[in-house]
């Protein structure tokens, strides 16, 4: 009798230790307070945590012109992405990201807070990884395993009927600015089924295409993911070279937002480029 | 002796003529993609839709017609701007007219009054221009010392650099930033006929403004109580001159942005061919620049692979190195 109620205690304690090890680990696997100071792990946040652990996110996340998710970050707490605005609002996460300010990145991690940079992700399996590794940390890997499977129907539907050889495109910023190997931009252009020319070109992640070679080279169509930029620049002023209205090209502006970071919602460009790939016809 | 300087005056002319019309034909050739003689030629005379003639005849003529009024009006600019100063060392770029005119062009496209006007950017770079001009009268006064006067364009052209600085820190959108910072590298890259539409007759005006000075330049280096007893008027001399740089320097950064040291480099080659007389300096400089820009513009098109380098980035380059050396002969007192 002695003995089985020490062993019930002793059942008991295992249990309430366990507990506590598991509310321990949720503590430690779910971050309750997270700040985001990047435009790109805005978007992840807002996708991958439930709202209540959002304390804060970039200044950018509500821009509906740059920000997928600007509808969903109405109402959460913006910040400039300062070290100090950081501190004041106390968070168990700081999420950064490439291109963010380096001074502001070290200064967090010497005051001992946890900070996650997001890299650049320039293909699809890159974002993959990235949704998974960010759906992990923010405690619902469930969410990053949906959000993938809805990304991959997604790029599967969006190249179904599309046979043949890969008509050649190029993506064509004002000023000529193009994108090449190891771009997002090109494996957007690519998984929609097109050959891209900066490629064949042998460029690099950001090259200059001058007219010429557009010219010579005769893509059908030209991706302009600047066009819906509602701020005011040369390019749409009117100071655009009149050959590229005339040209044997198409031209497709594709939404700013969709490009500017390697996310899920990068199957919506290759389905609007898919779109026109099909079109094409060839 | 009057007979033989004509005689000098004209080859002189006649060479840098040539030199010009060379560089022109050679720059029609180069580009990524390689033409043939033939292909060149036949685009010129029977002008169709294909590629070659497409290349030719809108993106190579009108990049080299603009090198060429560019350049025109940056070593006439700097001709006559050392005339009017009695300053070797002066040079719109160092006396901050190109930053002026760069700030202008800047804010318009930063407020994005481009879209209300394709006119407003040459319009702005011309004001900028010209307050730029206006400032440097008012700091260095006409008799500086050159000391005096390059300080004041530096502060000029400091101030100016500082006000772009803030456009482009304050722009709202990444990419006009980006737009912002490399136009002011300078470039004649895919520009179109509508651009040389633009600023052609801008500059044209400003040429004649300029041109019209140069007897008035040449008694004025005589000093200035000789020339007013000798009927120049000097404010008068002084307006015209200074808004004919204005507004053919606005007009020409405001399209292909800032080129720097083109007004400083090709008087002071050419000074000595014409026997130091600040009139006749006016219409080889002229020639001069055009010659430098057309060649300097062939050169970023032959060393660029990949990122384009930038027209003012090349001119600087030679350009400063040639400033120093400037500099350098001046505390000698060998200028």
């Amino acid at each position: 009798m002695e003995n089985r109620g020490g062993l019930a205690a002793f059942v008991l304690a295992i249990m309430f230790f366990q507990t506590i090890v598991e509310k321990l680990a949720i503590a430690e696997e779910m971050p309750q307070r997270i700040v985001s100071i990047h435009l790109c792990a805005d978007q992840f946040t807002l996708a991958l945590a439930n709202r209540a652990q959002i304390a804060s996110l970039s200044y950018l996340a509500t821009d509906e012109s740059r920000s997928y998710m600007a509808n969903a970050a109405k109402g959460i707490q913006l910040n400039n992405g300062t070290a100090e605005e950081v501190v004041a609002l106390r968070p168990d996460l700081v999420l950064a990201g490439f291109m963010s300010a380096r001074a502001t990145i070290e200064s967090l991690q010497a005051l001992g807070y946890r900070v996650l940079e997001l890299a650049l992700s320039t293909n699809f399996d890159d974002i993959r990884a990235q949704i998974q590794l960010l759906a992990d940390i923010l405690g619902n890997p469930k969410k990053g395993k949906t959000l993938i499977a809805k990304m991959d129907q997604q790029l599967e539907t969006a190249v179904t009927d599309i046979y043949g050889s890969r008509p050649l495109a190029a993506i064509y910023q004002p000023m000529g600015f193009t994108s090449g190997r190891g771009s997002l931009e090109s494996s957007i252009l690519i998984s929609a089924g097109f050959e891209n020319l900066a490629v064949r070109l042998k460029m690099g992640a950001l090259g200059h295409l001058p007219l010429e070679t557009l010219i010579s080279a005769r893509p059908s169509l030209l991706v302009n993911w600047m066009g819906d930029d509602p701020h005011p620049s040369l390019s749409r002023a009117g100071y655009a070279h009149p050959v590229l209205a005339k040209g044997p090209w198409q031209i497709a502006f594709i939404p700013n937002k969709l490009w500017t970071c390697g996310a899920w919602y990068s199957a919506l460009a290759v389905k609007q480029l898919a779109a026109i790939r099909r079109s094409l016809k060839k | 002796m009057i007979r033989k300087t004509h005689q000098k005056t004209f080859t002189l002319y006649t060479g840098l003529a040539l030199l010009v019309g060379l560089l022109f034909i050679t720059s029609m050739f180069i580009g990524p993609s390689t033409l043939s003689i033939n292909a060149v030629w036949a685009a010129l005379v029977a002008p169709d839709q294909s590629p070659s003639a497409i290349i030719v005849n809108q993106i190579r003529l009108p990049r080299t017609i603009l090198a060429a009024l560019v350049g025109a009006t940056l070593g006439l600019a700097g001709a006559t701007l050392q005339g009017l100063l009695r300053n070797p060392l002066a040079e719109p770029g160092i006396i901050g007219a190109s930053s002026g005119a760069a700030l202008g062009a800047s804010l318009v496209l930063y407020f994005g009054l481009a879209e209300i006007s394709i006119l407003a950017l040459p319009i702005a770079g011309m004001i900028g221009a010209l307050i730029a001009v206006a400032m440097l009268f008012l700091l260095a006064g006409r008799n500086a010392s050159p000391l005096a006067l390059i300080l004041s364009g530096v502060a000029i052209s400091s101030f100016a650099s500082a006000l772009t600085a803030l456009a482009i820190n304050l722009a709202s959108s990444a990419y006009a930033a980006l737009e912002i910072t490399f136009w002011l590298m300078g470039s004649l890259t895919d520009r179109s006929m509508t651009h040389v539409a633009l600023a052609a007759p801008a500059m044209g005006v400003g040429w004649v403004l300029m041109l019209s000075g140069a007897r008035s330049l040449s008694i004025l280096s005589l000093g200035e109580d000789t020339a007013s007893s000798l009927g120049v008027s000097l404010n008068t001399l002084r307006v015209r001159l200074v808004l004919g740089i204005a507004i053919a320097v606005g007009a020409a950064v405001s399209i292909s942005g800032a080129i720097g040291f083109v007004g400083l480099i090709v008087p002071h080659i050419l000074r000595p061919f014409v026997g130091f007389e600040p009139g006749r300096l006016l219409g080889v400089s002229l020639l001069g620049g055009s010659a430098l820009v057309i060649a300097a513009d062939i050169a970023v098109r032959l060393l660029s692979t990949g990122i384009e380098i930038r027209l003012g980035v090349v001119t600087s380059l030679i350009g400063a190195p040639f400033f120093l050396f400037l500099l350098l002969k001046l505390r000698r007192g060998t200028i």
